[in-house]
């Protein structure tokens, strides 16, 4: 039973693996757009995205390399006490890009409509899981009804897709929320945040097409 | 939150604009099409032209043109600027 279920556990280390290459991907696009432009906004972006990949790939090396030896046993054994210094890492670095992404939207938003509602930011609070999981959703709900507020001015494929991804990110975080519930929610929360990226990345390739 | 000024790399892009529409355009041309008053552009040109983006016409200097670094400047602009504009972001 317990072998089962650590095959499957492996899917969630595989399926970060793939988010931290999108998130990647994401965030390179956007460093060149600062690098070529030297624009803050897409210097918050690049780290937004940088540290959500980098604290993926941090988690995912380090869980696959304690629970499933994937560097040998010795350094497995040497890994397995910090587990919980990692996953209060990844927290701590989740947060942080969810931070930058408010931020960005607090500075540098598109002009609305004279008439449509300012979205307020959130009380911004730092704590440590389970909380992580609802503190993102609180900050990412920001990003949501900003992104979501873009499509319904541009009414464009590639905002869509943008604000869908937001959607999408917000509902893996409820998954894992709800983890306790069922852990079958835990994977499918890591499904959803691997659909996220794929929806932002689709978004940023399909506006930069034009 | 709106922002109530234009950021810089976008003034860049607004007189490299107005001078692209031209062709050649003089600074009364580009002070109106970038809406900017006289002290700034002139600030602003003398960067553009240090940064290679914006050319001196040989003959005339006060006549000012694109050059080829400025013309991919405006084009990853734009590019750039969609982008950002999907996020519901402005540059």
């Amino acid at each position: 039973m317990i072998g089962i279920l650590f095959s499957v556990i492996r899917i969630d280390v595989v399926l970060e693996l793939i988010s931290f290459a999108i998130c990647a991907f994401i965030s390179l696009s956007f460093l060149r757009a600062h690098l070529n432009l030297g624009s803050r906004v897409f210097a918050m972006l690049s780290a937004g995205f940088g540290l959500m990949g980098g604290a993926m790939l941090v988690r995912a090396l380090i869980v696959g390399a304690s629970l499933f030896g994937f560097f040998g046993r010795d350094l497995s054994r040497t890994l397995m006490p910090y587990l919980f210094q990692v996953e209060l890492l990844y927290s701590f670095v989740r947060l942080t890009a969810y931070l930058l992404f408010v931020l960005a939207y607090v500075l540098y938003q598109a002009p609305r409509a004279p008439t449509e509602l300012a979205v307020v930011p959130p009380p911004v609070l730092l704590i440590y899981n389970p909380a992580f999981e609802l503190m993102s959703v609180v900050l990412l709900a920001y990003v949501v009804a900003a992104s979501t507020g873009n499509w319904k001015r541009t009414n464009s494929k590639g905002s869509g897709s943008v604000a869908l991804g937001f959607w999408a990110l917000l509902a893996s975080h409820l998954l894992f929320a709800l983890t306790p519930l069922n852990f079958i929610l835990y994977f499918a929360g890591h499904a959803v945040q691997l659909l996220s990226l794929l929806l932002i990345l689709f978004g940023a390739l399909e506006a930069m097409r034009g | 939150m709106r922002r109530a000024y234009r950021s810089r790399v976008r003034i860049y892009y607004d007189i490299l604009n107005a001078v692209m529409s031209e062709g050649h355009a003089r600074i009364t041309t580009i002070m109106r099409d970038a809406n900017l008053p006289y002290d700034r552009l002139q600030r602003y040109l003398e960067e553009l032209v240090a940064k290679g983006l914006l050319g001196r016409h040989q003959n005339d200097p006060t006549l000012f043109h694109v050059t080829d670094k400025g013309v991919r400047f405006v084009e990853e602009f734009q590019r750039f600027d969609r982008l950002v504009r999907a996020f519901g972001l402005e540059i």
